[in-house]
């Protein structure tokens, strides 16, 4: 998605460059900024007060802000819905979708993965590890959850 | 007043694989924590890769329920922070599912429902993990979790809300797991949490109340008869039931989760981490349905038909148990070799020892009794060398004393003395059963009288079980039957 919107702002075709130098001083030159993605045409606010409280909530963050930060956290939250509504008004017509570059499987695809399926130590999948070391609470083989602490 | 309900099912299947869906972890059940990847327990830098062999048993799973395999499908995070969810939220496929549509038929004949026929469409079936496990031990602010359940794999098959009694609920949840059983989809080990179910229940075309997280069939039917009974109240009472409500079960009743107000909001979001399932649907389909797969229907109008010719009740007891139906069809071959009737089989199957194992709270094992040892004890009690109570005697024993299930049965049968004795060419033995019959009519003179009487002709098997348990079972009962006539006879 990113490499499209840079294709979108630098579309321009200049003339071959001669030397290496010529190119630095190109990119130090950039055509347009990321800045841009987050002003202009910009929606009604989408994020007001109780969906910001909301948002907290779901992510068992605390309800109670400082001063200024709700405002902050407002602009924060709306300049990225900006960015994500320019994201989205880019057409992407030249470029192919992600899955149409994959080739289907085939049953016999899946059959050979799944003979190939091997554990490893790398990703803790051997059981030669133990999970609990890392865990400074713990109780008969199990983790403990305060679960007093997420209630306040 | 008859009142209309609607119900409608989302089903998490636990898949039978050897590992875990987004890592290789085992999925064996073992001590608390002991099967857990980095992924599992969302270790930063720890990434999902996709495990083919969820992949197809879920295909599998699509095929048998007729459900529409898509070309593409997805995964999507779901979040919502709980302590047994360590990644803060769970892959599931929202956006695009592994299938669409699909269809489960429900017959009369098989399924005892009222209909002919009924039809359950499949709305779709999506793959997801499992979270971890939160025990609450007591009544302290603290929880225990284990994280083992963490990433296993499941597959959620949503129906349409096409089911109107609890009889095809009933019906639709033991064919569904039978089919899954039967394909090797599911373990059916409900106990074992093998599948948790969400029910929708509306009544009147009220709107629908969703009862979360049932693990039994027993409590899926208990909590919609519950909840039928509960919104039909309301209804009686002038309030119809207009808004959206999560409930829960707790054994006797469902009680209030939460309404649409304060429902959850999940975020879903399309996961970054994992490509999408790209399939190339036919030649899946194809070579799916080559594999030979006898659908529990078809495996039970076998056995319901000839040879067997089982009962529809004594033929389900089969199929929910793979290994007693292998048992069973040995035991068949063993005993029908030697033209004994059908109904010996099926009865030591599925009467004498299930009940036996029932009794002592033991789950069925080939190996509990020889199938070889039972068929000739079968054998014996068709050849009348031991009666059918003296058989289940040594039965029983011989399951309690598996170390003394040696040898030949007839062998057995002579050691603890329970054989038959012919009586009909030995004076000495037709005495001592004319005296065993007189001091059961010396006991019971009132039983006597009406007998004599010509009242009750059927308390006659009253004195003939008394003779049958004095001679502890070793003498025919159709000696003392022709004898104890021939006694009321002459006393008449």
């Amino acid at each position: 998605m990113f490499r499209t919107a840079v294709r979108k702002y630098s579309s321009r075709v200049g003339p071959k460059f001669q030397s290496l130098e010529q190119i630095k001083e190109y990119l130090k030159k950039p055509t347009w900024d990321t800045k841009m993605l987050l002003k202009g045409s910009q929606k009604s606010l989408e994020i007001d007060i109780p969906k910001l409280h909301r948002l907290l909530q779901l992510s068992g963050l605390c309800t109670e802000l400082a001063p200024g930060k709700e405002g902050e956290l407002l602009n924060d939250l709306n300049a990225q819905l900006t960015m994500m509504n320019k994201l989205e008004e880019i057409e992407c017509k030249e470029f192919d979708l992600i899955e149409t570059q994959h080739s289907p499987l085939k049953y016999r695809d899946i059959v050979n993965a799944t003979d190939e399926l091997k554990q490893s130590k790398k990703k803790g999948e051997t059981g030669q590890w133990n999970p609990l070391e890392l865990a400074s609470v713990k109780s008969e083989g199990f983790y403990v959850v305060n679960e007093k602490l997420g209630k306040e | 007043m008859l009142r209309k309900l609607v119900c409608g099912l989302e089903i998490h299947t636990q898949l039978k694989t050897g590992q875990k869906l987004f890592s290789l972890s085992s999925t064996e059940a073992s001590k608390p924590n002991t099967n857990i990847s980095f992924f599992d327990i969302g270790l930063p830098g720890s990434q999902p890769t996709l495990n083919q062999s969820c992949l197809l048993t879920a295909l599998k799973a699509c095929v048998s329920l007729n459900s529409n395999i898509n070309p593409i499908s997805s995964f999507d995070r779901k979040h919502y922070f709980y302590p047994d969810q360590p990644n803060g939220y769970q892959i599931t496929q929202y956006y695009r599912p592994l299938s669409s549509g699909g269809f489960l038929k429900l017959s009369k004949r098989f399924d005892e429902i009222d209909e002919e026929e009924k039809l359950v469409r499949i709305h779709h079936i999506q793959i997801e993990q499992d979270t971890g496990k939160s025990l609450y031990k007591d009544l302290s602010d603290k929880s225990l979790v284990d994280y083992n359940r963490s990433n296993m794999p499941l597959i959620e098959v949503v129906t349409e809300p096409d089911m109107n009694s609890v009889k095809q609920v009933k019906a639709f949840l033991r064919k569904y797991l039978q089919l899954m059983k039967a394909i090797d989809v599911s373990t059916g080990q409900l106990e074992a949490g093998a599948m948790r179910v969400d029910v929708n229940v509306s009544v009147d075309d009220g709107e629908r109340v969703e009862i979360k997280n049932m693990t039994s069939t027993a409590a899926i039917v208990n909590a919609i008869r519950y909840e039928f009974k509960r919104q039909s109240n309301s209804i009686d009472k002038g309030i119809p039931i207009e808004s959206k409500e999560t409930r829960g079960w707790d054994g006797n009743k469902t009680y209030r989760l939460r309404d649409k107000e304060s429902s959850v909001d999940y975020r879903y979001m399309p996961d970054p981490e994992l490509p999408p399932v790209v399939l190339d649907v036919d030649d899946i389909v194809t070579s799916i349905k080559e594999m030979t797969i006898t659908t529990p229907e078809e495996e039970l109008a076998q056995l319901m038909s000839p040879p067997y010719n089982i009962k529809l009740r004594d033929a389900r007891i089969l199929l929910n148990d793979r290994n007693l139906l292998g048992y069973y069809y040995d035991l068949f071959s063993r005993t029908s070799a030697k033209n004994i009737p059908s109904k010996y089989p099926i009865n030591w199957c599925c009467h004498e020892f299930l009940g036996y194992l029932a009794k002592n709270n033991v789950s069925f094992s080939k190996d509990l009794f020889p199938v070889q040892q039972l068929a000739d004890l079968i054998d014996c009690i068709f050849q009348e060398k031991v009666t059918n109570n003296n058989a289940k005697i040594l039965f029983e024993h011989l399951l309690a004393n598996p170390a003394e299930n040696e040898g030949p049965v007839t062998d057995l049968i002579t050691r603890y003395e329970l054989g038959e004795v012919d009586v009909t060419n030995d004076s000495e033995l037709l005495a001592q059963v004319d005296s065993i019959i007189d001091e059961v009519l010396d006991t019971y003179p009132a039983i006597v009288k009406e007998l004599q009487g010509g009242n009750k002709p059927g308390s006659i098997n009253y004195l003939l079980g008394q003779c049958m348990r004095t001679s502890a079972g070793r003498i025919k009962s159709k000696v003392f039957e022709s004898r104890l006539k021939e006694k009321l006879h002459i006393i008449k």
